[in-house]
């Protein structure tokens, strides 16, 4: 139907999108048919051989690669109800057509790789069952279909209060979800498996996030803010248990768990106080140095040997000396300055710890060799080393290094949270927003960027002395310029001055090489690619505090007058 | 005596070419206050550049007149990547807070040394470098001091650059463009300057004597690696602030006394700290020292503050 | 509501020591003199007015009070003791500025941004941040409830929980005075309050002065609106090319033919007019002089 009407007389919500020419009943039957076909194929199978992707040879015996597009199926059906349905009430908050959509554009993709890895891998097209060609077909169905499925949720999701026990149930089964999938995703053996079910959690993620479902997931958190940060650490506690004394990804875990303390820290110079540390892992070193020269291996250079505290309050006060030293004269000059000054720093730490090696300066180091066989951690005679058993369920050593660590976290946490939120916190904001308007209102701008500056590299100290016995040896070649880039990159990725974010960050960047392995060639050329990008397209990170977002968006009204409205709300909330 | 003067040879030697880097940096800062990171990457690759014109065109030929068509080879090299580099990365963060170009920066340079490594031919180890008659080959011995063949190059080279950028600068319409919007882009931008197409410029301009550099680089040592432009990409910034960053006479300044210096230091400082191992700690500490106590450099920087 | 402490005047205010005194103050920037040989009392419960030609370097001078520039010669005395050219001594001592380009910390609440001005105030340190006992606690309730009661005090206390970018002009520059009356000055510098304001707005912001003189502060401002100076100010003066001309009571000053003439004839009608004409060009003037003291800033 067209009828000639002044330009302005309707105007439709999505004039500037390319349309299929499906009517939205139409599309809706559509999708609703690609749903149920992709459904059934998962029970079929897809493969001749059954040396792909797992097995998927066997018919009604879905395995994991399928499973995932039977939840996609069934999560599209009940979506599509609430577009035409029973459960109509759901699309006045969510935009439920947008996760139809991201579901199912995100299960075509799945299957095409899916269906190309069989060919590539058994030798050919042919190899591919007539449940894989079904798969196929349903998915694509699918995602055209549901190009046209849309809806218009006008509730505002502020607003949106359920009873608090639904909430905190709600809570706590995301957090059983990322715990299990968690142990789930890190236990797959294969990096194709892998990297399809990265597909499916991403368009899962993006399925929540275009339908409002993060933000919907945001004012929950921040309504049960206690029971969710202790519904996560509960869940980190009992992740240990869920491996079942398997030490390869309890490895991993702890390797993720440092990087991210140690990030938190540097979190504080970077997106508290704003300064830009581009030596931060030197910090990281000095600690770690110092718990190697001490500690009882064969190859230590220094004839004391402390308990295990008094080790880490020395490297931490060394850290926080040597963050002093460089700080003083260098955090009164332009913040460019700082940055290549810290690098220049951190890389004359690299070539200390090179050179101590009694040749061209006393041994103290042990030079390139580095200090190796750090003898494990033995903390009032609990020794890190031995495997214990706890409710029949083994932990090794990783897994009591991660308990350790574990710790430590939720106190750099607490440390970084309780900062914020203070008198140092407000002048580190203020010195954020207009360094010389803050100077001018009394804030002692110098001594709170020397107090973030040598406060960060402290925690970084701290760090580095569990970090040596967790690596057992410590060598130049470790503390590089690229891992401070690695640190900065988990701090801006994941987004500046949340916990949630930097614990993202890391995650992502400790965990995707370890799981991506074909492609470890080109790790650092993605890893620079990825820099470039999410700076052009999300420079605030991906688990951005609101206020950070407007910072990087200084333009945008509309986001200022929302986050006020919401932050109007919380503070009504708070008080209620 | 002759100890001393050699030592003042090889620091003018080294000097040039972080002089020669340097400028790239301190033009790029003067103008849109970016600390390019990857300039470092952008001699790298200069250096490929004319290793890949050798190789393809005149591969075992070691007469001098090839070296101009590698320079012309090194200068596309270099000057592409920078001014791709701003194009796609830099523009689009104008605005941003300084965190984010220099984010970038560290992407773009991480990304540039990988992608050498990956995909030019032999380049995961060091790659020997071509020897050209007059410039490279047994070193000159005048009076009893050494001179390095390739400092013929070096220094010729700096002569040269400095006298070709002082004329564009000075004389062209473009240099005083430059010159304008370093100083207020705004009112640039007013007169009707076309301040894009000056950043690309400064970019460009940068790129060509990095490239040398680049050259120069690999003639003295006889082999070039992807990772050659972190270290002198960091000194050369150095060098940058040393003479006054935004001052261009001053990179040049700043680079001849950084080589001076780490020269001397390594000559003259007795015990176990002098030598070579320390080499470029003290070109760090100098970076340090000035920034304390001269933070405007040398020759005074030419940077409007934009606070 | 008193904003300053009764118990904190020295024996030097009761001895009726001015509360500033700027002593020959010249700022030269290379070849320019923006500032030459300006002195300046200020007396307890005083207001002050300095005005002045677009480049006459008022906001130069204020600059060189604050510390925010180091005087090429002079002295400045706060309380009869010299303080140094530091922002933060300055504030500390108890002299406290706003801005003619407003800079407050757009993206902060209003309750945040004057919670800042009281950091020179307070003294919680990261010990006590993070141990969070009943000495942290007390502190941040204190320093809430007084930042409401400042924004209370310039009518800004139902806009606590804005953003500041959101806020509209007029109540932008209310509450940067908040902020710099949270950090409990002794003297306040209010750099063109006005500056953009209709009438309405203007006489509230006179309201408001005439009000923080009678909380026990003295003030300076710095204005383009000659009805509004005059109204206001017990003593104005006068600068013009970076030099005092003259210096009286406001009848003294208006009427001084020298004042006319600096102003090329603007000032003769601003007797019966609003304001606004004097508005527009100075408008214009007024960026002219933040184009001047930006320049003076590069060195």
């Amino acid at each position: 139907m067209s009828t000639v009407t002044s330009p302005e007389a309707t105007v439709p919500d999505d004039s500037g999108r390319r349309r299929v020419p499906l009517s939205p009943s139409a599309a809706w039957t559509v999708t609703l048919v690609g749903a149920v076909l992709l459904i059934a194929s998962t029970f079929l199978s897809w493969s001749y051989t059954s040396d792909v992707l797992g097995d998927l040879s066997v018919s009604f015996y879905p395995n994991a690669v399928q499973i995932a597009m039977l939840v996609s199926g069934v999560l599209v059906v009940v979506a599509l109800l609430t577009v035409r349905g029973p459960l109509r009430r759901v699309a006045e908050w969510f935009d439920t057509g947008a996760a139809v959509r991201a579901l199912s554009i995100g299960a075509a993709i799945y299957v095409v790789i899916a269906l190309v890895l069989i060919a590539y891998q058994s030798g050919g097209l042919v190899n591919v069952n007539p449940g894989g060609w079904l798969a196929l077909v349903g998915s694509l169905a699918m995602a055209i279909g549901s190009w046209e499925v849309r809806t218009a949720p006008e509730g505002d999701l502020l607003r949106f209060v359920l009873p608090s026990w639904v909430e905190i149930l709600v809570v706590v089964v995301l957090l059983a979800i990322v715990l299990f999938g968690a142990a789930y995703l890190l236990g797959i053996p294969d990096g194709e498996t892998f990297s399809l079910m990265i597909v499916f959690a991403g368009a899962l993620a993006f399925a929540l996030a275009k339908s409002r479902g993060f933000e919907w997931l945001g004012h929950i958190a921040s309504r049960n803010r206690r029971v969710f940060s202790l519904g996560a650490f509960v869940v980190a506690f009992l992740f240990p248990f869920t491996q079942n004394g398997s030490d390869a990804n309890m490895s991993i875990a702890t390797q993720v768990i440092i990087f991210a303390v140690t990030a938190l820290g540097l979190n504080i110079v970077v997106g508290l106080a704003g300064l830009l540390d581009l030596g931060y892992i030197a910090f990281l070193g000095a600690g770690a140095y110092v718990a190697a020269m001490l500690s009882t291996s064969a190859f230590a250079t220094v004839g004391w040997k402390p308990p295990f505290l008094v080790v880490m309050a020395v490297g931490a006060c060394t850290s926080a000396t040597l963050g002093l030293i460089i700080g003083s004269p260098t955090l009164r000059v332009s913040g460019d300055y700082l940055a290549i000054v810290t690098l220049a720093f951190g890389e004359i730490f690299r070539i200390t710890m090179n050179n101590l090696d009694g040749e061209n300066g006393p041994n103290l180091t042990n030079g390139p060799n580095g200090i190796p066989a750090i003898p494990e951690l033995n903390f009032f005679g609990f020794d890190f080393g031995e495997t214990h058993v706890v409710a029949g369920i083994p932990l090794g050593r990783f897994a009591n290094y991660y308990f350790l660590l574990l710790i430590v976290a939720v106190i750099v946490i607490t440390i970084f949270t309780r900062l914020n939120n203070s008198r140092i916190g407000r002048g580190w904001v203020a010195i954020r927003e207009d360094e010389k308007a803050a100077e001018a209102m009394g804030v002692n701008v110098f001594g709170l960027k020397l107090f973030a500056f040598a406060g960060g590299a402290f925690l970084a100290g701290m760090a580095g002395t569990i970090k040596a016995h967790l690596d057992v040896s410590v060598s130049p070649d470790q503390y590089v310029f690229l891992e401070s880039a690695f640190l900065l990159a988990a701090v801006v990725l994941g987004g500046m001055g949340t916990v949630a974010g930097v614990f993202v960050g890391a995650a992502i960047l400790k965990l995707l090489p370890e799981k991506l392995r074909f492609v470890a060639d080109y790790r650092l050329l993605l890893f620079g690619l990825l820099l470039v990008l999410m700076m052009r397209f999300r420079p605030e990170g991906l688990v951005a505090s609101e206020r950070r977002k407007l910072e990087f968006h200084a333009d945008d009204e509309e986001l200022a007058e929302r986050i006020e409205e919401v932050h109007i709300v919380e503070e009504q909330e708070a008080k209620a | 005596m002759n100890e001393f003067l050699q030592t003042l040879i090889n620091g003018l030697v080294i000097g040039s070419l972080y002089a020669l880097i340097a400028v790239g940096y301190t033009v790029v800062y003067g103008i849109v206050q970016l600390i390019n990171f990857a300039h470092g990457e952008v001699f790298m690759i200069g250096a490929f550049g004319s290793l890949a014109v050798w190789q393809i065109f005149f591969s075992g030929t070691t007469a001098l007149w090839v070296l101009p068509f590698m320079v012309i080879g090194a200068v596309i090299a270099s000057v592409s990547v920078a001014v791709a580099m701003e194009r796609v990365a830099y523009r689009p963060l104008r605005g941003a807070p300084r965190l984010a170009p220099l984010i970038t920066a560290i992407g773009v340079s991480v990304f540039l040394q990988e992608a050498v490594r990956l995909f030019y031919p032999g380049a995961k180890s060091k790659i020997p470098y071509p020897q050209i008659d007059v410039v490279t080959g047994p070193a000159l011995q005048v009076g009893g001091l050494v001179f390095p063949r390739a400092a013929i190059f070096t220094l010729a080279s700096l002569v040269v650059c400095g006298t070709l950028l002082w004329f564009f600068v000075y004389r062209t319409k473009s240099g005083r463009g430059m010159q304008a919007v370093s100083q207020d882009p705004d009112t640039a931008r007013l007169m009707g300057i076309n301040v894009d197409r000056i950043i690309v410029i400064a970019f460009a301009l940068g790129a060509v004597l990095a490239a040398v550099a680049g050259i120069a680089q690999g003639l003295l040592n006889s082999n070039i690696d992807f990772r050659m432009g972190f270290l002198a990409g960091l000194k050369a910034f150095t060098a940058a602030v040393l003479g006054g960053i935004g001052n261009i006479p001053g990179a040049i300044l700043g680079g001849l006394v950084l080589g001076l210096v780490e020269s001397f230091a390594t000559q003259y400082i007795p015990g176990q700290f002098g030598g070579p191992a320390w080499k470029d700690v003290w070109a760090f500490v100098l970076l340090i020292v000035v920034l304390v106590f001269r933070p405007q450099g040398l020759l005074g920087a030419r940077v409007v503050d934009r606070a | 509501m008193t904003a300053v402490d009764q118990s904190e005047r020295t024996a030097a205010e009761a001895a009726g020591t001015p509360v500033l005194q700027a002593t020959g103050v010249t700022m030269r920037f290379g070849g320019l003199t923006a500032v030459n040989d300006v002195s300046m009392s200020v007396h307890e419960g005083e207001i002050v007015g300095l005005i002045g030609p677009n480049g006459a370097g008022k906001t130069t001078f204020f600059n060189c009070l604050t510390g925010l520039y180091k005087p090429t010669e002079g002295r400045v005395d706060l309380l009869g003791s010299q303080i140094p050219p530091k922002p933060r001594a300055v504030v500390v001592a108890g002299m406290a500025r706003t801005f003619q380009n407003i800079r407050l910390f757009g993206n902060m609440t209003a309750l945040e941004n004057v919670m800042v001005g009281r950091y020179c105030r307070t003294g919680a340190m990261a010990f006590t941040s993070i141990i969070r006992g009943p000495k942290f606690r007390r502190e941040e309730e204190q320093t809430r409830a007084r930042a409401q009661e400042l924004l209370d005090f310039v009518g800004l206390g139902k806009s606590a929980e804005n953003l500041a970018r959101n806020m509209p002009y007029g109540d932008q520059r209310r509450l940067e005075i908040a902020r710099a009356l949270a950090t409990d000055p002794k003297l306040v510098l209010l750099d063109e309050p006005t500056a953009g304001m209709n009438p309405r707005e203007t006489q509230q912001a006179s309201d408001l002065i005439f009000k923080i003189r009678d909380s026990g502060m003295a003030v300076v401002v710095i204005e383009h609106d000659m009805r509004f100076i005059f109204n206001l100010c017990d003593r104005v003066l006068c600068l013009v090319r970076g030099e005092v001309l003259v210096e009286g009571t406001p009848d003294k000053v208006q009427s001084d033919p020298r004042v006319i003439e600096a102003y090329i004839g603007g000032a003769e009608d601003d007797e019966d007019e609003d304001g606004t004409a004097v508005d527009e060009s100075d408008v214009s003037a007024a960026s002219d002089e933040s184009h001047e003291s930006h320049e003076g800033a590069t060195e």
